[in-house]
């Protein structure tokens, strides 16, 4: 399979770590805005940030995915679906991001649910991550 | 402090006119044609040890105004925060029911509320009826009627009345 025909990701850094979303689901990387929170009671969420008029929920999966992230410096904006409707998200996120095309090997046993592939790069292996099962899975944690 | 009511005749469709107020760091917005009345703690009979281990133990005080009873609900606590030093209390129009609230920021317009993101999946979803942008800031608009459910000022009558029948005085 030649490489335009590879399917492709977005990845991102928290800390020593890169994990990869289908760049299809990816909108953005935008740079640190104010975030502004409010009581909830929603595992994960952080607050919200104001971009363009809009209000973006702030989900940290870093809670999840790595254990003592440094400073997030970035956001990357990604949409996730909630039945017909689409919004956007924000994931805080430790530096730049990359965008690369890989083969997506299936994940090795033992991987946490929301892992749902492997990609197999030149000098590591990166987690390809479902959001809605990794949001899905704290909620219920 | 008493708000006044509104004539629909003369209410202003520029915007929706909202109290702001602060609970512990964060600030609230209350559509004001909810609240009938901004007062100081005076005159508040404190209930709390009677409805500490129930499921009203938001409920902190009643206050009684002209001849009916209010429950008085701790913001902070039905926020799920820090305790906070509260110092004013909104009276409620339509509900039996008067909130106690660190303090009152001032009265503003709000041009239009925006819905709290689906993200959003908690209590916060009964919590707020939506987000007001001010300018860069993000306000949450309370739903006034989710202080104290329907139920929720069922049970704490009963639990009132049961502290009267004791004749106990806090």
């Amino acid at each position: 399979m030649t490489s335009s025909m590879q399917p492709r990701f977005v990845l991102f850094p928290l800390g020593e770590k890169r994990f990869a979303l289908p760049a299809e689901t990816v909108a953005e990387l935008a740079r640190p805005d104010l975030q502004q929170t409010f009581p909830h009671t929603t595992p994960l969420m952080t607050g919200v940030l104001v971009r363009r008029g809009t209000i973006v929920p702030v989900c940290d999966v870093a809670q999840v995915l790595v254990v003592g992230a440094p400073a997030r410096k970035f956001y990357l904006l990604a949409t996730r679906k909630f039945g017909r409707t689409a919004e956007l998200t924000a994931l805080p996120v430790t530096g730049e991001c990359e965008l690369a095309a890989a083969d997506v090997l299936p994940p090795t046993a033992g991987q946490p649910p929301y892992v749902v592939g492997l990609l197999s790069l030149p000098k590591e292996i990166v987690q390809l991550l479902d959001l809605e099962k990794l949001v899905e899975a704290e909620a219920n944690a | 402090m008493k708000i006044m009511r509104q004539s629909r005749k003369h209410a202003s469709h520029h915007g929706e006119p909202v109290i702001l107020f602060a609970v512990g760091e964060h600030t609230f917005a209350a559509p004001a044609n909810e609240v009938d009345e901004i007062r100081d703690l005076h005159g508040l009979q404190t209930v709390s040890n009677a409805t500490q281990c129930t499921s009203v133990s938001k409920v902190k005080s009643t206050l009684e105004r002209s001849n009916k009873v209010y429950y008085v609900v701790d913001a902070a606590q039905h926020f799920r925060q820090a305790p906070s030093k509260a110092s004013r209390l909104m009276v409620l129009r339509s509900h039996p029911v008067a909130i106690l609230v660190d303090s009152i920021d001032r009265m503003a317009e709000i041009q239009k509320i925006l819905p709290l993101p689906k993200a959003f999946s908690g209590n916060e979803r009964n919590w707020y009826t939506g987000l007001a942008l001010m300018g860069e800031s993000v306000v949450p608009v309370v739903n006034m009627p989710a202080f104290l459910t329907p139920a929720e000022q069922v049970m704490a009558k009963s639990v009132v009345n049961r502290l009267a029948t004791k004749g106990v005085t806090a």
